[in-house]
């Protein structure tokens, strides 16, 4: 089988299906469209041995997703955009590669529109809860509500949903379908594949409350980043020999810009040791904490993980699940989307504070930093979702459904 | 219901907006007939469940359930007569009843 995957182009989105597409790859041939080159995301590509390829070429890149506010402003000026540059180059490489089979990130509309446009099966993935929502009983995708929040609430959200979907439906229509003359489409927020959709994350850590159809399967923990690297030896001694609580600032590759250096100020009191990670943005600690072990960029993460009692992360699926994976109780500072919902979702179970609402309040978030990282039922709650991140099956699971698809016989 | 405590809420709404959600307006740029959503001010879900939660807090009212209804957000304006209304009694009237 012949299987394309259309992951987007940022490290953390190639990162999402690697672990699956490398399993994959030991019976098929597999090979990462990603748009736009980013080297970072090309050495990943190489250290597992896949083959990839940014075929957007020279096209104008989108804005950066981490500067983009709202969710209306995230899929307009990144995914949609993204999509816009990246479908006319993709479109002739799928045919030069001639797929079996698309997978495409739950937000990469250029690889949907190519897989519909050559007539080949779509799999979507991501780290998100499940884009199957019924307006009766649950909160739109993404929104930043609980399973418990008022009904009322939840009314007034789908309003502001709907409304968004249109705008969005007109520009995806006009701008990216029209175009290669695919049929209109609705509900591009929460666009997927009918045939299976791979959920990086636990059904425990969604606001849903409707039953989901069987082509959607939440397979957990997707990537691991259990990677050695000289650089990360000297950090895993020091945190090591550190006192404890300790506590790792992990914001990602997207996040940390204004923010990090608004979490080391705050816990500049923090009784403990703080861990923090530049994601690769920042080469140097950008002040803050007494007790700080920084490093420009951590590879083994989850070294670090077994050694600290509490994370700091803004809740995309990734950090969230390694942590939980790890037993580590979360202190949750989501900026975007889905991101909310994972976040109330892993509050309300007891394994996260939330300590701020979209302004960052430094008081707050150090007194839910030193809870979170103290007091033991966050981390028994979280060893507790830790235990459903394992048993969910991960990159394997995803790969089995996948040639599931197929059957026996897969082409 | 005073007209001098709508304008004065509907000041004290644009400070909330401008100063306490993340979005990315001020309060000199918030127009009162401006809708919250689409084609308006253009917040987000996000900001519309703190801005709620946060006009609860500031201005000690309780919103009930029939209150959130899209009809109080279509522009800052009715928001806030609905918060002045609020203020005066407990419950009250529907939308575009004043």
């Amino acid at each position: 089988m012949r299987i394309a995957v259309c992951s987007l182009s940022e490290l953390t989105h190639v990162c999402e299906f690697l672990d699956a597409a490398a399993l994959l790859g030991e019976r098929h041939t597999v090979c990462f469209f990603s748009g736009f080159a980013r080297p970072a995301a090309t050495a990943l590509l190489e250290e597992r041995g896949l083959a990839g390829l940014a075929c957007a070429g020279d096209a104008a890149a989108p804005e950066d997703p981490a500067f983009l506010r709202t969710a209306g402003e995230l899929l307009e000026r990144y995914f949609l955009a993204h999509a816009e540059a990246v479908l006319p180059r993709l479109l002739p490489a799928l045919q030069g590669f001639r797929p079996d089979l698309v997978l495409a990130h739950l937000r990469d509309y250029a690889g949907v529109a190519a897989a519909e446009r050559l007539g080949v099966p779509l799999v979507s993935f991501g780290s998100h809860a499940s884009p199957v929502r019924c307006e009766d009983l649950d909160a739109p995708f993404g929104a930043p509500l609980d399973c418990d929040s008022p009904p009322a609430l939840r009314r007034l959200l789908w309003k502001m949903q709907r409304e968004l979907d249109a705008r969005l439906d007109r520009i995806h229509n006009e701008r990216i379908r029209r175009p290669h003359g695919l049929p209109e489409v609705q509900g591009t927020s929460t666009l997927h594949s009918q045939q299976l959709v791979i959920l990086s994350l636990i059904p425990a850590l969604s606001s849903k409350r409707s039953p989901d159809p069987p082509f959607v399967r939440y397979v957990g923990r997707l990537f691991s980043r259990r990677r050695r690297a000289a650089a990360d030896a000297e950090l895993l001694d020091r945190i090591a020999a550190s006192p404890r609580p300790r506590v790792f600032v992990a914001l990602g590759t997207r996040f940390v810009s204004g923010l990090l250096e608004r979490c080391l100020a705050a816990l500049a009191d923090f009784p403990g040791s703080v861990v923090a990670s530049g994601g690769g943005r920042l080469p140097h600690p950008p002040g803050g904490a007494a007790r700080l072990l920084y490093a420009p960029f951590v590879a083994d993460v989850d070294a670090v993980l077994a050694l600290v009692d509490a994370v700091v992360t803004v809740a995309a699926g990734k950090t969230t699940l390694e942590s939980l994976a790890h037993g580590r109780p979360l202190v949750c500072l989501p900026r975007q989307g889905e991101q909310w919902e994972i976040a109330l979702a892993a509050r309300r179970l007891g394994a996260a504070v939330v300590p701020c609402g979209g302004r960052f309040d430094p008081a707050a978030f150090a007194r839910g930093v030193v809870a979170a990282a103290t007091e033991p039922g966050y981390a028994s709650a979280a060893r507790a979702l830790g235990s459903q991140v394992r048993a969910a099956g991960g990159a394997r699971a995803a790969a089995e459904a996948i040639e599931g698809l197929f059957g026996a016989g897969h082409p | 219901m005073v007209e001098d405590d709508v304008r004065e809420i509907v000041a004290r709404l644009k400070t909330l907006i401008a100063e306490q959600l993340d979005v990315n307006l001020t309060a000199d740029a918030i127009d009162e007939s401006d809708s919250f959503f689409e084609g308006g001010m253009g917040i987000d879900s996000i900001a519309i469940v703190e801005l709620i939660v946060l006009t609860e807090q500031q201005f000690d009212v309780q919103f009930g359930d029939d209150e959130l209804v899209p009809e109080w957000f279509r522009s800052l304006r009715v928001f806030a007569e609905l918060v002045a209304k609020k203020r005066e009694s407990p419950a009250a009237d529907g939308p575009g009843d004043h």
